[in-house]
């Protein structure tokens, strides 16, 4: 989650930055599909076999800060 | 470089910094026993050759411990390197290596064995130009040859701005004492006859950095060579043993939970390249890393004709001809996280046009195959050497595209830390603090093809 502008430690900001999940499985991400339709999507993917599960449009169903 | 120590276990300083007390006054007092190993030459090859008798086993299989001194997680060159000169430098024994695969099965395998210290900042050249140097000695170190041939090193510029670059790196690499120049066309071709220099292709070459003292090495010689010297001098190596769990007790490292039983340890290293992340968050330590894969492919072999390593950031190649006449291409790493290791026929398309636009008359070699390994990618595309939040539990990872090259000063000066306690200087500005603290150590520069 981004944190606050204000009244936060530059700690806080760098982990924000720096620390981000790097998980071996299941994963949902933004994907932008640059050389196509050039439409933002999400997509569950699992990163050890690159297998795709589901893809939804852009906005729906979207837990904020899930791929952090 | 303290190797008197060897085969002289009594006579050896007595080992403090995070073993702790105990177990120091315990190291001395029941030092391992060093084996004498089996000593390769050029006599014994032609005994052998004459009596076809079975050469005996490199490493030793054995049960795994209940208490060790340090356990490392990894048998890549990092963790190997590290035990080693732990045993070697500072009579450390008491160390397990441990791999959930087979030695070398991981980045230290799947690399392409490139070696140089072209770096971009000084801390960077510093760092690698000590470990170009241990590889120079490598083979007379460990009695085992690990094939390194110094042909030197091409990074091509083909725009202003890379131009720019090389000639900053130039400067920094002098400055550092490290043999490095910015060359232009008619050099380039005097050294590689065999590339495409004319103004007429799609990215014209305007210049290299040249680094002769770069080259490549046989990856595998250099692992085994790492894991008979380290397995020689006491240390346990134990393949196909999963670290399950690191256990700790208030905030402190007590032991590693394995697909083979427990195990006690005040200090417990990772040195797990791609899966870094992962090892990390056993012990509650949160890295600054993201996984990529990074592809390589290999051509059939050819009589030798590329003389140097080449290598092309703008066209996201680099290519070495190895000592048995195959061509090696490494290419950028995948533009997306992941922990796969299949090739992608995308990546060996890209690959082959673009070596094609250096060298076009390779156009008729086959690909034999190709393969991936994982990168462990940091925000500054620079290691993360040292301690951690978490006491007895340190890192040696992030080594992204560039941890081959590393191992060995990476090694002696974790195995350093080890035994003393102190963060040797050479590796001081790798620390994981530098995230939290705002000292970044970019090396985009000079790290790695395509960014």
């Amino acid at each position: 989650m981004r944190p606050p502008v204000a009244g936060v430690e530059p700690a806080e900001w760098r982990r924000y930055l720096y620390e981000k999940r790097n998980p071996a499985g299941w994963t949902t991400e933004t994907w932008y599909h640059a050389s196509g339709c050039r439409k933002f999507f999400h997509a569950e993917r699992h990163t050890v076999t690159n297998e795709v599960r589901s893809t939804r449009r852009f906005g729906s169903d979207h837990v904020a800060g899930e791929e952090t | 470089m303290g190797r008197g120590e060897r085969g002289q276990p009594g006579d050896r300083r007595r080992a403090h910094g995070l073993l702790g007390a105990s177990v120091a006054t315990r190291t001395a007092s029941s030092p391992r026993s060093a084996r004498r190993p089996a000593r390769y030459s050029a006599l014994g090859l032609l005994r052998h050759g004459l009596t076809h008798e079975e050469w005996p086993r490199v490493w030793r299989s054995v049960d795994l411990e209940g208490t060790y001194d340090v356990v490392i997680i990894g048998a890549g060159v990092h963790g190997l390197a590290t035990a080693y000169y732990l045993a070697a430098n500072h009579g450390v024994r008491r160390v397990a290596v441990l791999d959930k695969g087979y030695v070398g099965g991981g980045g230290s395998g799947r690399n392409t064995a490139i070696l140089r210290s072209n770096y971009l900042t000084p801390e960077g050249v510093r760092f690698y130009a000590r470990s170009v140097h241990l590889y120079q000695n490598l083979a007379t170190d460990l009695n085992f040859n690990v094939m390194f041939a110094p042909r030197g090193h091409l990074t091509l510029a083909h725009n202003d701005g890379s131009l720019r670059t090389m000639r900053w790196r130039a400067e920094v690499n002098k400055l550092q004492g490290v043999d490095s120049e910015l060359i232009a066309p008619a050099e380039i071709k005097r050294l590689v006859p065999f590339m495409d220099v004319s103004e007429q292709t799609r990215y014209p070459i305007l210049g290299a950095l040249y680094h002769p003292p770069g080259g490549i090495i046989r990856h595998d010689a250099v692992n085994w060579g790492y894991a008979r010297a380290a397995d020689a001098l006491g240390v346990q190596i134990h393949q196909n043993t999963e670290v399950l769990g690191i256990r700790t007790e208030s905030g402190r490292v007590t032991g590693v939970s394995t697909s083979r039983g427990d195990v006690s340890t005040p200090v417990v290293l990772n040195c797990t390249a791609g899966w870094a992340s992962l090892v990390s968050e056993m012990a509650g330590v949160r890295l600054p890393i993201i996984t990529h894969p990074l592809q390589a492919a290999v051509t059939e072999p050819v009589k030798m004709f590329l003389g140097a390593v080449v290598v092309s950031g703008s066209l996201h190649v680099y290519v070495s001809q190895t000592d048995r006449g195959e061509l090696v291409f490494g290419a950028s790493t995948d533009p997306y996280a992941s922990y796969s290791m299949r090739g992608s026929l995308e990546f060996t398309e890209e690959l082959a046009s673009h070596v094609l636009e250096l060298m076009p008359s390779i156009s008729k070699l086959r690909v034999l195959r190709q393969w991936a390994g994982l990168c462990d990618i940091t925000p500054d595309f620079s290691p993360i050497m040292g301690v951690t939040e978490v006491k007895g539990f340190l890192v040696d990872v992030g080594w992204g595209t560039y941890g081959f090259k590393a191992g060995p000063a990476a090694g002696e000066a974790m195995a350093e830390l080890v035994a003393t306690g102190k963060l040797p200087k050479l590796i001081a500005a790798f620390d994981l603090a530098r995230f939290a603290e705002g000292r970044l150590a970019s090396e985009r520069g000079a790290a790695a093809v395509g960014h």
